[in-house]
């Protein structure tokens, strides 16, 4: 089984101001914008608050089958709904990974809350970019990987998004590697630290990858879909 | 005096807090909610006049045009600071009776969730529409909201969530109110709640933002 972590840079991570501007609501043009000095100070503190892990562990190859669920060494592992399903069609091994921040972003930002909220909301805006990011970086690791093996990729997909109810993190906790041992998973499938992100992807040699877009759900107020309607 | 009342509301609205806060830019230097409430005091302005026509008029339009989707979340927090510094203010007139609150909320993030921006949002428009809120904070239980309901029994209740696991919490916090305050309101918020959920269990609402709340609440004193 190949487990892989990464302790991607604080500094690969880091969004530029209209990514974040963006991120708030904002739309073009976005240049002076008020809030631009308050990122700018906000984003040269965050190195010394951030330590960020991330990783994934990849099944053994023809270890998965999928048909209307994830089967893996013939037993049940997951059941994400056919949203997903249908797009993990062919899958014959799974990447599981996790993304987080560290305990002390979620610290700072109860710190900062305390004295001023906009600035909390700043950094609030900046951590959910970070792990989003750290989570594209691993993707990038996981299809390298898959190259290696001449397999593809699918999208990723996580617990909570497109029918695929949260409750399943527990099943996705159980397969990480000890080194995310410090990422807890509250009995309500809370991740603490909060700035984390979970997920899988599939692989097999026959796998298409589908460009993802909202018409594969019918989630109606999924900030995804709010987003894109904005043309975001 | 109608002047500087509006000037107020409009400090509040653009979330000009004191005559040296950078926000908004183009207002540098100009003075702000802090020294339009002290002038109004000054001149002897009735403290609940200052409240309801100068606050409470700018926090209601930035809420409206937040609930728009015209400004958003930073604009919110930014008039809020104001709000809060011309408050500052008006506490000796809220202690001494001369101000009263439109009522009490306990508020509170749901048992087993830790996400607390949202709720704290709701908690400062609600606090600038004249509500005097008791934040419980996050991860609360159903005997905190309890205790809180013993301690102010004349209290609407809001709840907020961001996880669907923990909407069920919700449930059962809702479930046990409802049974020893048969009488109290329950509003429900957060990005995965829904009315139909609201209704299956038995609250009061739901409500997407802040401001729909609050007009609510203010249309049914
Ligand atoms: C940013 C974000 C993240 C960030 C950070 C989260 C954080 N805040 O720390 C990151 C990327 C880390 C993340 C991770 C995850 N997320 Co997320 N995330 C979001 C997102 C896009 C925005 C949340 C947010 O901060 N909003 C800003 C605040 C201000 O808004 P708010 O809290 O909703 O509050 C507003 C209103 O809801 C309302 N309100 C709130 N409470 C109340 C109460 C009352 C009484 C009233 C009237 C109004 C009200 O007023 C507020 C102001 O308008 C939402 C989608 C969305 N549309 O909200 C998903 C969302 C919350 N996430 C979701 C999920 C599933 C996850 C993950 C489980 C995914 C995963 N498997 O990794 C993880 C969980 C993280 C953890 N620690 O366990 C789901 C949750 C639903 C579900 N299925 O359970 C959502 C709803 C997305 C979706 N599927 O539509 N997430």
């Amino acid at each position: 089984m190949i487990n892989k972590t990464f302790r991607f840079s604080t500094e690969s991570l880091l969004p530029d101001i209209s990514l974040i501007l963006i991120e708030m609501g904002y739309s073009i043009p976005l240049a002076d914008h008020y809030l631009s000095d308050l990122i700018n100070d906000t984003l040269q503190q965050v190195r010394k608050h951030t330590r960020v892990q991330a990783g994934f562990i990849m099944l053994p190859k023809d270890s998965i089958k999928t048909q209307s669920n994830i089967l893996f060494e013939n037993r049940l592992l997951f059941e994400p709904g056919s949203i997903i399903m249908s797009q993990l069609q062919n899958v014959t091994s799974l990447a599981v990974f996790l993304a987080t921040l560290g305990s002390d972003f979620d610290l700072w930002i109860k710190f900062v809350q305390q004295i001023d909220m906009l600035q909390a909301f700043v950094i609030d805006t900046i951590g959910s970019l970070m792990v989003e990011k750290a989570v594209d970086l691993l993707e990038e690791q996981i299809s390298m990987q898959a190259m290696i093996r001449a397999e593809k990729c699918t999208n990723r997909f996580s617990p909570g998004y497109c029918q695929w109810l949260v409750d399943e993190q527990h099943q996705l906790f159980h397969l990480l590697p000890a080194d995310f041992d410090w990422v807890k998973l509250q009995p309500s499938c809370l991740m603490t630290p909060l700035k984390s992100i979970s997920g899988i992807i599939g692989l097999g040699k026959n796998v298409i990858k589908i460009p993802y877009h909202c018409a594969f759900c019918d989630n109606k107020s999924c900030y995804r879909r709010l987003k894109n309607r904005k043309g975001q | 005096m109608e002047r500087l009342l509006f000037d107020l509301s409009i400090a509040i609205e653009r979330g000009k807090e004191n005559e040296t806060s950078p926000y908004p830019p183009d207002l540098k230097g100009k003075p702000g909610a802090y020294e339009f409430t002290s002038r109004l005091l000054e001149m002897n302005c009735p403290p609940d006049t200052i409240l309801k026509q100068g606050m409470m008029p700018g926090m209601d339009r930035i809420g409206k045009k937040f609930a728009d989707g015209i400004v958003f979340i930073p604009e919110i927090l930014i008039a809020a600071k104001a709000m809060k510094a011309a408050m500052t203010l008006l506490k000796p007139y809220f202690d001494n009776g001369a101000v009263l609150r439109k009522g009490k909320v306990i508020i509170g993030t749901v048992a087993g969730d830790l996400h607390d921006i949202g709720k704290n949002i709701v908690c400062m428009v609600l606090e600038g529409a004249g509500w005097e809120v008791f934040d419980l904070g996050v991860d609360v239980t159903k005997e905190k909201f309890l205790a809180s309901l013993n301690e102010h029994p004349e209290s609407i209740i809001c709840m907020s969530a961001l996880l669907t696991t923990t909407m069920r919490e919700m449930e059962k916090s809702v479930t046990t109110i409802k049974q020893a305050f048969p009488q109290t309101k329950i509003y429900l918020g957060g990005a995965p709640l829904t009315s139909d959920f609201a209704d299956k269990i038995g609250a009061d609402g739901y409500f997407p933002d802040p401001h729909s709340l609050s007009k609510h609440l203010t249309g049914n004193l």
